[in-house]
């Protein structure tokens, strides 16, 4: 899609319609110029630990509840590898149930957002999202 | 005290204990019994001891007369008046211990009579000799009548003692039987004892283990009913989030050019999409709460309701009159009475709504050692025949149209207030606004 570029946004969601309403939010933001979906966790994780790849997200919306290798393998992969950890991981998951929070943060999480059902809470989920972790790092266009 | 103990068991112990309790008694009384049998045995063997010194006694008599007569010694006189002495004595010792066998009593009389009959034919010889009549006294000694009355004395003690004897080996052979009957009877009821507390034992461990196997079971099902409740809140809630989120973007992106008999119906889709939403969700919350775990504190009821109340109405223009008397601190978890308060305050509000001088109040006061809380309205209330129906789940007392809700709210109420060993009641009357009434059993902290 865009790997000659600098990947700002790696989304890891295997549900392609949540995807969809997650990219149309953050375009609506005008956030998603560099963002790269992924919808297979193991696709994704080849992709980051690609050797020689230095080109790393600016963030990471990871999916809890993917088939194979869930939202938490993926994370601990993550957080466990000395270059990577830095990179901010922010959970998306429709789970409200408190042993994925706590093990998320346990695990280094750096936010924790329950997708609501509502899309236009959910685009101010992704909203405070962007805000926080992107605008802030990056000159305002 | 309540029993929680299987029935059988609890029969098994009963048994066991009055089975005891009549050990001791038994035991007790078979003591008693025993020394008794001893003492008639005791008894006996005195009376037969006076029978034979009596025996003797009558040989020596008899002897001493001869000797009187052979020797005109006054000495043998003497020491025969002393045999006679020791012979009476004997005789009043067997009337006195013989005083309930009324047989030797009459056996008694009889030797007595004899003794008597004996004593005149002594008499007559003593005279004789007195009389320097020796030949007359030696023929006396020697005579017939003499014999006879000396066998008659010796009979009558013979059968005494024979009776005697026969008491004796009577009283010695029911002592025996007697101490054979307990201790079989004993060893009958001890073994019987060990086999109902061996009963009542097997009874308990089984009952035990079947505790522990319904424990393990509902901890199964506890694990499992968590993992549906979480499966439902990721799967339930995944397409419905698509439906929701894709009929906004439609609304959104093509509502404007769509006439506006497709925009209504795209609101209904988008509405039941929300609804559904919030039933998962309470739904979730309503299944959450039971296997949550009580956290005590200390709860400042007013500032809790004054802040509920300040949450509520912040969206809203309404003008309600609130009536709030001093409320009482109550112990509970917070998070759970503050959900208590808010289901209740948004009822009250929620059911008042048409009311232009919507009235709540909410107090307490204290009735048998509890502190009553209470929210009433004067809002739309309900009919008092249908409130079986309000504190369960998914149960309406008003359609959807008239007054949003999923019905949970109440329920869960209800479940909270049932966790904190707690109650709430309702009172209503249609139209003329419902009141709730609840009470925790506080825990001293």
């Amino acid at each position: 899609m865009m790997n000659h570029q600098q990947v700002e946004i790696l989304l890891i969601e295997d549900n392609h319609d949540d995807a969809e309403l997650a990219i149309r939010a953050l375009k609506k933001r005008n956030l998603a110029n560099n963002l790269l979906h992924i919808s297979d966790s193991e696709e994704a994780l080849n992709y980051l630990f690609k050797e020689g790849n230095n080109n790393y997200p600016k963030l990471i919306l990871l999916d809890l509840k993917m088939p194979k290798i869930d939202g938490i393998q993926v994370l601990k992969r993550i957080k466990s590898d000395p270059e990577k950890k830095v990179i901010p991981v922010v959970m998306l998951t429709s789970s409200k149930e408190e042993k994925d929070v706590i093990e998320s943060y346990n695990l280094g999480v750096n936010a924790y957002i329950v997708k609501p059902v509502q899309f236009d809470k959910f685009l101010d989920a992704v909203d405070q999202l962007g805000m926080f972790w992107l605008l802030l790092n990056q000159p305002p266009r | 005290m309540k029993l929680y103990i299987d029935r059988r068991a609890l029969f098994g112990f009963i048994v066991a204990l009055f089975i005891f309790l009549w050990l001791g008694y038994f035991s007790y009384r078979n003591n008693q019994q025993f020394l008794a049998a001893r003492e008639a045995i005791f008894h006996t063997t005195e009376v037969l001891i006076h029978i034979e010194q009596t025996q003797n006694n009558a040989v020596k008599v008899e002897e001493l007369i001869a000797k009187y007569i052979i020797s005109q010694d006054n000495t043998y006189l003497t020491l025969y008046n002393h045999e006679l002495e020791k012979a009476a004595e004997h005789y009043n010792k067997l009337v006195a211990l013989t005083a309930d066998n009324e047989s030797q009593q009459v056996k008694l009389d009889s030797f007595v009579v004899a003794g008597t009959k004996k004593l005149s034919l002594h008499q007559k010889i003593v005279e004789a000799m007195k009389n320097s009549t020796r030949r007359e006294a030696a023929d006396i000694l020697s005579s017939e009548e003499n014999m006879k009355s000396t066998q008659k004395v010796n009979s009558i003690l013979t059968s005494i003692r024979t009776e005697e004897n026969s008491l004796l080996l009577n009283r010695v052979a029911k002592s025996k039987a007697e101490m054979k009957a307990f201790e079989t009877t004993f060893m009958v009821l001890m073994v019987t004892t060990m086999l109902i507390l061996l009963a009542v034992f097997v009874i308990i461990n089984n009952s035990f283990r079947s505790r522990l196997m319904a424990e393990e079971r509902a901890h199964q099902i506890n694990s499992e009913l968590e993992s549906f409740t979480y499966s439902v809140s990721h799967d339930l809630r995944a397409p419905l989030r698509s439906i929701r989120g894709f009929a906004e973007v439609l609304k959104e992106e093509y509502g404007p050019s769509m006439d506006q008999e497709s925009n209504r119906l795209l609101g209904i889709i988008m509405r039941n999409a929300s609804r559904m939403g919030q039933l998962i969700d309470d739904l979730l919350d309503f299944s959450r709460l039971g296997r949550k775990q009580l956290s005590y504190s200390k709860i400042e009821t007013r500032g809790l309701v004054t802040e509920i109340i300040g949450e509520l109405t912040v969206h809203d223009s309404r003008n309600v009159k609130w009536e709030i008397q001093p409320l009482e601190h109550t112990v509970g978890d917070l998070s759970m009475i503050r959900q208590v308060w808010v289901n209740l305050i948004s009822n009250a509000l929620k059911y008042t709504r048409n009311n232009p001088e919507a009235t709540i109040q909410i107090g307490n006061y204290s009735h048998k050692g509890n502190m009553v809380y209470f929210v009433k309205d004067n809002g739309v209330g309900f009919d008092m025949k249908y409130s079986d129906k309000l504190f369960k789940v998914f149960q309406r007392l008003h359609n959807n149209q008239e007054f949003e809700g999923t019905g949970v709210g109440l329920a869960l109420v209800q479940r909270i207030i049932t966790k904190h060993k707690g109650k709430i009641w309702a009172e209503a009357e249609v139209n003329q606004g419902a009141s709730f009434f609840f009470y925790l059993s506080n825990p001293t902290i």
